[in-house]
């Protein structure tokens, strides 16, 4: 019992007192710790590509560079009738929808705007995302370079592929990657998104197939055929409609404007 | 100088003419602004100047606006006929996605890397594309691309191509249990045929995974569950593999599901009842959305399975519509904010019930849920169409619904054709709507549509627009009294000082869009899109009735859906000619009988004396001598007595207060007494007896004189003739109120239009945005500033405004001495207010005599025949503003002729506006009655304006915008600037030509085939010179001249000043000549396809280019060409041209008729029909014979075709196979190889071919 008290006492003293500082110390230090890497993290992916050094795949190191990027634009091009600055479009709220059928007269069928939907979507990711593709592959040298590799690469030609299910981010870029003896080759980096903008068009292309040979398209047959899928037909007074597909799983868009058979105001 | 008008009569003619300039110039103001109303993107037509084509997005603008239009500004514009092959239109076909699409530009698709072609692409030709267990129409490619980037197998089946059998492939896909792997790896899932082969399983088809064959060790009927892609619920077995539908969870139900261990077809299990609520879904999991508006969902406390451990459930998609009526799911029905059927208005005649604000919307039961599917377009351009089909099984309807454009102009457009009633009944989108006043003979009938539209009022050419439709419902009505000499006081046409004037106008006015008194789409009334003068306001009564429009309607009440005849006819049978309907019967007020006798009554007081005459008898007895003194002096008498008597009755004025009758026996009294008094005077024959009746004859004619001059002193005859005017305005929302947040609150959206009914000060702000409101802007609670506005005022108006006060402006000539204005000037009068508000203004009351302002507005009125009603019947001036005085009226009152107050409204709108602008045209002082011989003549004008704010605070005084007339000096002759037709020519077998010449200045004109003196020539134009008749080429007058020869020399001369005298007027001392020739005959040369042809496709509709050359004709054989479908000709749109190419590409097989028909600029017309036939080959082709040819062997075809041989299975790829082909042939040859089996497959010119072999050949078969 006593030897207990002792115990207690020695627990007590100046001595176990001054680890206690030491220990308190130690927590506030982990504390800090901890909260810079949280605000590392917090400015993810800016800071974590310039400071954390990467053993990655660079394949994932390409992937969590761009997905980012990759999103945003394919929500933007999405949004916006399928580019990323559209210069013939209907002010739909406070978005830009580009005619991708289009008539200026009334009781006319209309004439297509971008026969190559899928194509120009493609063309139109690729330029938004060129400048981020470069800067991330300069960014993958230079963590390899710090991490003692030797880097050897050469720019290649990146390309957009919708898929179905997925959008397809390639770079041709020949990046060589050698430590002591061992040399790995990537002739070909890819990101892929999940994302169903390739069925979007398909939708889009088979609506706007309607609107240039009836003027109209009946929206319900697709909604029911597809179940998921809910396609908005707003009719606007000049005789543009708007349509909005949107997959009901995640609630992404595809907009685009067409005018085609317009009543003339009052017929 | 000042003139006092009170003393000068005559200057109220000139006040009246003036107004009438004014506001004609006004009117033609804004009809020149509504020419104005045609879209930005309209292409005008193409003889309104040179067409580009925008090469980014190949449309068509006037090279003048090209640059600015296309590509927002910095776009590539090239003359039309240049851009033909860009911007060419055909298929583009993508070859590496397979994907296919019409009208594109060439260069846009090949510079994207595109194949691109007319019409239907080879390509392009879609199959059935087996994807897994799914099914759909798709290129060849496209299937293939499938395949290609999501891995799963696809397999193309040309010949099957409609969606309907396509997707009953799917449905008809072959189930059944799929066995992986062997041993402890040994795996069963359930699938198709397909998809099993993908994974090298095998296959047993038609059985479940749980069938004890398969010894698979799955437990059957483990749980239920939803499944991907179908609806029903499932039993699932012990491995997760679907099994199943659902039947009950007793042990026989759950046998009959398993149905030992084999794939049951859904349509041998239970049927879920859709319609009683899911009655059976405890016991049935056949769910299916289009069937049964059913799917498989979680279960809830209500909604389960009989067996109460299972999660699933087959759960209704149905919904309950706002008439709690139910709805199936995907079903759209229309629903109205507020009465959408014409109901019956005053005297049980129809009238239309649209409410402003209101809106169409077109609804939808989706998954469970009523939502709003579509907002048909505001101001109702757009309404909601609903069709209903009866339900199979009884339980009422299922409803489809569709926005669709507003036909209500074109209903209004008919009533100037001829046979406006037969196509209003045609359009079930208008009616005729019948005006008929009771106690009047203003009765009519006018096409008017039935669910008008609305207006947008925010835009100067929405406001003309709406100011144009509902100035069509301002009709004026005249009637009056006439004190007669027995029978009091007689009315005529007294109906229309009634309030069924009032309300029936209203009706009409209604009718035609947002017009008139009507109410919101919440029931508040707003009353100032009417005035009414000289009739009663209209009645509390009549405002309630109308007030129960805003109500919803009940679900029995909406718009049957147009089917596709009745828009074709409608839009194209109906839209052609112009035509004319009315049956306006109003006489004028004093056309009645007894005035009429007195203008055409010598063939009564002739048929009187006649009778005198004869009644004497004895004229075959007697001599010459005796025939002359004693019946033809008598007989004189007579005549001239009843002669003075009728111009006495007339002079003094009494005959209109005079029946027939009542006439007819005075100027028979009279007659007989000047008889008698001319025979006592001269003698005669029959003087002895008649002689001495001389002094009956005096007293007799002194009582007539008498009872004339008593009737005169006591007012018999005296008429009042009044105007009464119904000025249809657009509607107005009610002043003062702050309804603004119920905008919205009906659960319908908000929008501008519905925001802005609900009140003068309700604005819609942040459009556009997530932060939408309708806001409360109140205006200022005091009367609005008005000030002169200086902006209407430019370098070269050559006008300014002057001497402003608070009370007003004077207008001043800059280009005169002394500021003041010769007649026919152009000035602008401009205010503006320190808020929104409306104006009306009028001239001095005080200037007018009494009553003269009424006769002015009388006069003022102008004929409207465009509908079809007489001169008398309808004014369009605009005076307003005097109901309140009104309001008090009693009917049979001598009071209600008196003069009140009469305003026009500033810039002739209702508009709440800040700036105002009146133009005016200022009248001569020779058309104002006034001399212009007179240099020192000057005439003050004052136009007194008032305005009010939205809040209804109007300004108390008067302000006052005065300007000086001078006299027009005028000392040359007109010039005539123009003439048509233009080019001379005429039609080739014209019977009479129409000419017309324009002059600069209003003129009266004369033609002759030969130069003479204008006094002398023999044939006269009729001129338009009324003010606001000023075309832009000028006054035009009008001629027929007959063309009985093939050439005719026409010599014009014209005189000015029409209203005086010849001798006062400057008249032509040179005539304008032209000439005039027949044309020949316009011919079509030739129509490709040509007679007889016969063209071979492989796919419908099949693309054909028309061609057509035509000859002669007025424009040296140019000329405008159309083609017939259906009922009326589509122009071929290439303008006038000798050649006209037009590609048809909606062709289908069969014998075709092509009929064209042109035209050149006079109307020579020559028709032409072309017979051709097309085929379309969709038959693969067949192997007819096979034989050994040497070292090869041979196979023919019944076609030319391409082969391909493989020597393993039909199913091989043609892309990469061996071809036995040289091109397109109908022979095929390979070498021989007696100990091989050729499998063979092939292609014609149109792709077609058989997904099987085309024929099997085994060698030692043909030896």
């Amino acid at each position: 019992m006593n030897k207990t008290k002792n115990q207690r006492f020695l627990a007590c003293s100046p001595k176990m007192l001054n680890k206690r500082g030491q220990v308190t110390i130690f927590i506030i230090l982990a504390i800090v710790v901890v909260g810079l890497v949280l605000l590392v993290y917090s400015f993810y992916p800016q800071i974590k590509s310039a400071f954390v050094t990467t053993s990655k795949n660079p394949n994932a190191f390409m992937e969590s560079c761009l997905k980012s990027d990759l999103e945003t634009l394919a929500e933007k091009v999405s949004l916006q009738g399928g580019s990323l600055d559209p210069e013939f479009y209907y002010q739909y709220k406070l978005d830009k929808i580009k005619y991708l059928c289009y008539t200026n007269e009334y009781y006319k069928l209309c004439t297509i705007q971008e026969p190559m939907l899928k194509e120009t979507i493609e063309l139109e990711i690729k330029n938004g995302i060129n400048n981020k593709v470069t800067q991330c592959l300069a960014d993958l040298e230079k963590s390899y370079s710090s991490q003692g590799y030797q880097v050897g690469s050469k720019k290649g030609e990146v390309s957009i592929e919708l898929l179905p299910k997925r959008i397809v981010l390639s770079v041709n870029n020949g990046l060589v990657l050698k430590k002591g003896e061992v040399t790995e080759t990537y002739d070909k980096i890819g990101v892929a998104l999940n994302d169903n903008l390739y069925e979007l068009v398909g939708i889009a292309n088979s609506i706007l197939d309607f609107e240039t040979t009836y003027g109209d398209t009946e929206t319900t047959t697709y909604m029911n055929f597809y179940h998921d899928l809910k396609v908005e037909k707003l009719k606007q007074s000049d005789g543009t409609t708007i349509y909005i597909l949107t997959d009901l799983n995640n609630e992404k868009k595809f907009q685009f404007a067409s005018r085609s058979m317009a009543w003339r105001p009052g017929y | 100088m000042k003139f006092n008008l009170k003393n000068k009569p005559y200057i109220k003619v000139a006040i009246q003419i003036f107004l009438v300039v004014t506001m004609s110039i006004a009117f033609s103001y804004i009809i020149d602004e509504s020419d104005n109303i045609v879209s930005a993107q309209e292409v005008p037509a193409s003889d309104s100047g040179i067409i580009n084509t925008c090469l980014n997005d190949c449309q068509e603008y006037l090279s003048s606006s090209c640059s600015s239009s296309c590509g927002n500004g910095n776009g590539i514009c090239i003359p039309a006929s240049r851009a033909n092959t860009a911007c060419k239109l055909g298929t583009c076909y993508d070859s590496v996605e397979g994907i296919c699409m019409p009208n594109s530009p060439n260069k846009t698709c090949v510079e994207n890397g595109g194949i691109w072609g007319i019409g239907n692409l080879l390509e392009c030709r879609v199959g059935c594309c087996v994807i897994g267990d799914e099914t759909e129409l798709r290129t060849e490619q496209s299937c293939n691309r499938i395949e290609e980037t999501s891995g799963i197998p696809s397999e193309f089946k040309p010949e099957v191509n409609t969606e309907t059998e396509c997707r009953n492939l799917a449905r008809t896909q072959v189930e059944g249990a799929c066995i992986t792997g062997t041993g402890e790896d040994r795996v069963c899932t359930f699938g198709t045929r397909s998809a099993c082969l993908s994974e090298d399983g095998d296959f047993e088809e038609g059985f479940l995974c749980s069938h004890p064959d398969l010894e698979t060790g799955c437990e059957k009927q483990a749980s239920t569950n939803c499944v991907n892609g179908k609806d029903g619920v499932y039993w699932i077995d012990g491995c997760g593999n679907k099994e199943n539908i659902y039947e009950g969870s007793n042990l026989a139900q759950k046998e009959s599901s398993w149905n030992t261990g084999l794939v049951k077809p859904r349509s041998e299990s239970c049927n879920i009842n859709g319609f009683s609520l899911l009655g059976n879904q405890g016991t049935c999991g056949n769910c299916d959305r289009l069937a049964s508006s059913t799917t498989c969902g979680g279960k809830t406390a209500e909604e389960k399975l009989d067996d109460s451990s299972q999660d699933v459930v087959c759960k209704t998609l149905s919904c309950f519509d706002e008439n709690n009526q139910r709805r199936e799911n995907g079903e759209r029905w229309c629903n109205y904010q507020g009465s959408v059927l014409p109901a019956a208005g005053d005297r049980g005649f129809n009238r239309s019930t649209a409410t402003p604000g209101s809106t169409h919307y077109v609804m939808e039961c989706r998954e469970g849920e009523v939502q709003i599917y579509r907002n048909c377009a505001d101001m109702r351009t757009e309404i909601c169409e609903e069709v209903r089909v009866e339900r199979t099984d009884g339980n009422g309807y299922i409803s489809y619904a569709k926005c669709t454009p507003n036909l209500a102009d074109l209903c209004l457009s008919y009533n100037d054709k001829e046979d406006a009633a037969g196509l209003c009944e045609t359009n079930p989108q208008c009616y005729m709507k019948q005006l008929n006043v009771k106690d009047s003979k203003l009765r009519a009938n006018i096409c008017v549509p039935k669910y008008p539209k609305g207006f947008d009022l925010s835009t100067e050419n929405g406001q003309t627009y709406a100011q144009s439709v509902c100035s069509v419902g301002t009709i004026s009505c005249k009637y009056a009294w006439v004190k007669t000499a027995f029978h009091g006081k007689k009315w005529i046409n007294k109906g229309c000082k009634k309030v069924g004037f009032t309300q029936q106008m209203n009706d009409f006015c209604m009718s035609l869009g947002d017009c008139g008194a009507s109410v919101n789409y919440i029931g508040d009334l707003g009353l100032d899109g009417y005035k009414v003068t000289r009739a009663p306001a209209l009645s509390a009564g009549y405002l309630d009735e109308i007030s129960n429009y805003s109500n919803s309607p009940d679900s029995e009440e909406y718009i049957q859906m147009m089917d596709g005849e009745t828009i074709r006819n409608v839009l194209y049978e109906g839209g052609a000619e112009l035509s004319n309907v009315g049956t306006g019967d109003f006489p004028d007020v004093g056309s009645d009988k007894t005035e009429n006798f007195y203008e055409n009554s010598w063939p009564y007081v002739v048929q009187g004396v006649t009778a005198v005459y004869l009644s004497w008898g004895g004229l075959a007895s007697m001599g010459i001598l005796g025939m002359i003194t004693t019946y033809f002096y008598p007989i004189i008498g007579a005549f001239v007595g009843t002669t003075i008597t009728a111009w006495l009755f007339k002079y003094w004025g009494i005959a209109t207060g005079l029946t027939a009758t009542e006439s007819y026996v005075l100027l028979g009294a009279a007659a007989i007494a000047s008889a008698l008094v001319t025979l006592s005077i001269i003698g005669g024959a029959a003087s002895t007896t008649l002689a001495a009746l001389g002094p009956i004859g005096w007293i007799t004619l002194a009582v007539i004189v008498a009872i004339a001059l008593i009737m005169r002193w006591t007012g018999v005859g005296k008429m009042e003739k009044h105007t009464a005017t119904f000025t249809c305005s657009p509607w107005t929302p009610p002043e003062g109120i702050n309804n603004c947040d119920k905008c919205g609150e009906d659960g319908f959206p908000c929008n501008n239009y519905a925001c802005e009914s609900l009140g003068s000060d309700c604005e819609f702000v942040n459009e556009g945005t997530s932060q939408e409101i309708c806001d409360y802007i109140p205006s200022t609670l005091t009367p609005p500033i008005i000030k002169p506005n200086y902006n209407v005022i430019t370098a070269d108006s050559g006008f300014i405004y002057e001497n402003e006060t608070s009370n007003g402006f004077k207008i001043v000539n800059t280009e005169t001495d002394d500021g003041c204005f010769p007649g026919y000037s152009s000035i602008i009068a401009g205010i503006s207010l320190n808020e929104r508000g409306r104006c009306t203004w009028t001239v001095d009351q005080a200037a007018f005599a009494e009553g003269d302002v009424a006769e002015f507005l009388d006069e003022a009125a102008v004929n409207l025949d465009d509908f079809g009603f007489e001169e008398e019947f309808i004014g369009e001036s605009i005076p307003v503003g005097a109901e309140e005085s009104l309001q008090d009226y009693e009917e049979g009152s001598e009071n209600e002729g008196t003069t009140t107050v009469e305003e026009f409204y500033f810039g002739g709108s209702n508009f709440d506006l800040y700036n105002h602008t009146q133009p005016i045209q200022t009248p001569s002082l020779a058309r104002l009655g006034l001399s212009e011989f007179d240099p020192n003549m000057r005439l003050d004008f004052d136009m007194k304006v008032r305005c009010k704010d939205t809040g209804g605070h109007k300004n108390p005084t008067d302000y006052t915008i005065r300007m000086c007339l001078s006299p027009q000096e005028r000392i040359v002759p007109p010039y005539v600037k123009n003439h048509e037709p233009a080019n001379g020519k005429t039609k080739q077998d014209a019977i009479e030509q129409n000419i017309s010449v324009y002059t600069d200045v209003p003129a009266e004109c004369k033609w002759s085939l030969s130069d003479k003196e204008y006094s002398i020539m023999e044939n006269s134009f009729a001129c338009k010179n009324e003010d606001g008749q000023q075309t832009t080429k000028g006054f035009k007058c009008d001629s027929k001249v007959p063309m009985n020869e093939n050439n005719k020399t026409i010599s014009v001369r014209c005189r000015d000043q029409p209203w005086n005298a010849e001798t006062s007027s400057n008249i032509m001392d040179e005539s304008y000549t032209f000439s005039l020739e027949k044309s020949s005959a316009l011919e079509i040369t030739s129509i490709v396809p040509i007679e007889g042809s016969e063209l071979s496709f492989g796919t419908e509709p099949a693309a054909v280019t028309v061609s057509v050359s035509t000859n002669g004709g007025a424009d040296n054989g140019k000329s405008t060409c159309s083609y017939l479908v259906g009922n009326f000709y589509i122009d071929i749109g290439d303008g006038m041209k000798k050649t006209h190419s037009q590609l048809l590409d909606q062709y289908t097989q069969g014998e075709k008729t092509l009929v064209i028909k042109c035209e050149d600029s006079v109307g020579n017309i020559a028709t032409g029909t072309s017979n051709f036939n097309i085929a379309i080959d969709t038959e693969a082709p067949r192997v007819s014979r096979v034989f050994k040819s040497g070292s090869q062997l041979k196979i023919i075809t019944n076609e030319k075709a391409v082969c391909y041989y493989d020597y393993k299975k039909c199913d091989f790829d043609t892309s990469s196979a061996k071809t036995m082909s040289i091109g397109l042939s109908t022979e095929h040859a390979v070498n021989w190889n007696p100990g091989a089996i050729y499998y063979i497959k092939c292609k014609d010119t149109w792709n077609n071919w058989d997904s099987k072999c085309s024929i099997i050949i085994k060698p030692e078969e043909i030896i």
